[in-house]
């Protein structure tokens, strides 16, 4: 049997041969099969695109094709298409994951993904990611990364949604200037408004008329105060405003009567000139007591936000999102700002927190420390999250421990649905306790340094749990009790990893070499 | 009291169990690590000592910062 071949099908191979080996050789037809065999092979070329309008996306030269591809041709809010959740997860502030890279794709990157849309129906635009690509990649770690924004006026916004009852509305703002000279205004959405005089601790309230169904409240400095810096405290609440006492938006010595009904407020957007929170008790500059009630849209902080100490006046670096204890609090995200050194969720009175449902928190590339507080006596501050972490993939905790000495330390975070947990942990002396969630898959232990007393866990929670990744190369992790590891191992899907430098001592270390069998050197696609 | 007592045998390892009779933490030596418990192979080089910390103390707190 035979066939004709056209000579111009002839040539499309050769000229296909030529494209692949950069050479401008003649090929016989005898020769091609060697040609193509010689062909060099190699890593495809993969990078990621977004696109937001619509049109034909050809990949440039040098470059196979794109993933992953986030598409939002409509251009609204809130509706953007989502991409599955890889290594490392891109979330906006409706909790959506807008961008999601591999392992691979993040060593290969040259900048953090661009943001799809800037959601201008909501008056922010995107004002950066909170974290750099360079941190990313220092951390050698999967993280969830959070978009920040800015209002579109810069000031903050807190959008209102009153009853359909007919009746008027009042709200309370948290009005404090936190010392003498820094005021702000308040504009209320109706076309009035408020100035705060100079005083400390001032509240300001406004009713509403019968029928307003929205408003939006914006807050700013006055600018005629060149050396103001940022005034405002932010929203407090109160319980019996809330159960519906009286307004008495005074300061009592003990805490702020300000918003009567905290289940108006519908989101909170803080803007680099408006407002910027300084929690006012206990002489820290954290927002404290702040969201109780809340059902929130979307909260969202610009990627520059500046808060005032109320103690003295300088700018702080700790910002806590609180809630009373027996209240609630619900937000699709919280990107918390760059900048910010500490970072935390907490129920009112600053205790740990137990009705916060929130379904991504991302906290800075930058912090030092993460759901916890500094203190002489404690450390790491109790999370329980019911079921906050809803829509998280990478948590990442972090905690400075300074060298204290705690013998009260315990920190649980549980409930959360993330598949990984990655522990980046300083100077700890004192021993760190896991309440691990039925939802983690992966443990990732970063540092082991000066741990005092040691790693422990209650993994009989962890049935989703199949692997420890232990990456500190100085020193064996030490285990608190042959008990935990027992609970680790009766889980047959469960391995520990560890750097092939320490995998020997690992399987002879105290409380592990019962388990030597399961201890293996980490993946290499784990080593970032 | 600190009692050493066997363990088990695990992959020809023989292993020994050290822990407090009296629920206290016992610091290891050299490391001056905090263990509630240590099964260590038989020929470790490790020694413990019983500290003053008890095991509940260290677990039953919780933060008030409140206060």
């Amino acid at each position: 049997m035979s066939y004709v071949i056209q000579e111009t099908t002839l040539k499309d191979i050769a000229n296909a041969i030529r494209g692949k080996n950069g050479t401008a050789d003649l090929i016989s037809a005898a020769q091609m099969a060697d040609a193509i065999t010689n062909l060099p092979s190699g890593e495809a070329n993969i990078q990621p695109l977004t696109i937001t309008s619509n049109g034909t996306y050809t990949a440039p030269e040098g470059v196979d094709g794109y993933s992953p591809v986030v598409v939002n041709v409509a251009g609204g809010g809130s509706s953007l298409i989502t991409v599955d959740p890889k290594d490392y997860n891109f979330y906006d502030c409706f909790g959506n994951i807008v961008a999601s890279w591999t392992f691979a794709e993040m060593k290969a990157a040259q900048a953090l993904p661009e943001y799809p849309n800037t959601h201008p129906e909501e008056g922010i635009v995107f004002d950066g990611w909170n974290w750099t690509l360079e941190e990313i990649k220092a951390l050698k770690a999967p993280i969830d990364v959070g978009a920040n924004y800015d209002t579109i006026d810069k000031k903050t916004w807190i959008e209102l949604e009153f009853p359909d009852d007919g009746q008027e509305h009042a709200f309370y703002l948290a009005a404090q200037t936190t010392r003498p000279g820094r005021p702000y205004t308040t504009d209320w959405g109706d076309g009035t408004s408020t100035a705060s005089s100079s005083s400390n601790y001032q509240s300001s309230g406004h009713t509403y008329a019968a029928g307003v169904k929205k408003a939006i409240i914006k807050i700013t400095n006055d600018p005629t105060y060149s050396n103001n810096g940022y005034s405002m405290n932010g929203i407090r609440t109160n319980y019996s405003l809330a159960s519906g006492k009286a307004n008495d938006a005074t300061y009592d010595g003990t805490d702020y009567e300000n918003i009567r009904a905290l289940s108006y407020v519908k989101s909170i957007k803080y803007g680099t000139e408006g407002c910027v929170g300084s929690q006012v008790a206990y002489n820290s500059s954290d927002i404290c007591r702040l969201f109780s009630e809340m059902d929130l849209r979307c909260i969202t902080f610009p990627n520059k936000l500046k808060i005032i100490k109320e103690d003295d006046g300088s700018e702080g670096d700790k910002i806590t999102i609180s809630y009373q204890s027996t209240a609630s609090f619900r937000a699709p995200a919280i990107n918390f700002p760059r900048d910010i050194a500490y970072t935390n969720i907490i129920s009112g009175g600053c205790n740990p927190g137990y009705l916060v449902n929130v379904g991504v928190i991302t906290s800075p590339g930058n912090m030092t420390q993460h759901f916890a507080r500094t203190g002489t006596t404690t450390a790491l501050t109790t999370q329980r999250m019911y079921p906050g972490g809803y829509k998280q993939y990478n948590l990442y905790f972090r905690y400075n421990y300074d060298n204290a000495i705690n013998y009260s330390t315990s920190g649980y975070y549980s409930q959360t649905r993330a598949k990984r947990i990655v522990y980046n942990l300083k100077d700890a002396k004192s021993s760190i306790y896991l309440e691990l969630a039925p939802n983690t898959e992966e443990i990732w232990w970063l540092d082991n340094q000066k741990s005092w007393f040691s790693f422990r866990a209650s993994f009989s929670t962890a049935r989703s749990l199949r692997g420890i990744y232990i990456f500190d190369e100085t020193s064996v992790l030490p285990i608190g009790g042959s008990t935990y590891l027992d609970n680790l191992f009766d889980n047959p899907n469960v391995n520990v990893y560890v750097p092939a430098s320490l995998l020997e001592s690992y399987k002879t270390a105290t409380n592990w070499s019962k388990y030597a069998s399961r201890i293996f050197e980490l993946p290499e696609e784990y080593l970032l | 009291m600190i009692k050493k007592e066997f363990y088990d045998v695990i992959n020809g390892e023989i292993l020994y169990k050290t822990y407090s009779t009296d629920g206290f933490y016992i610091m290891q030596y050299p490391t001056g690590i905090l263990y509630e418990d240590a099964v260590d192979i038989e020929n470790s080089e490790y020694t413990y000592a019983e500290s003053d910390i008890t095991i509940n103390q260290e677990q039953e707190s919780e933060v008030n910062y409140d206060e």
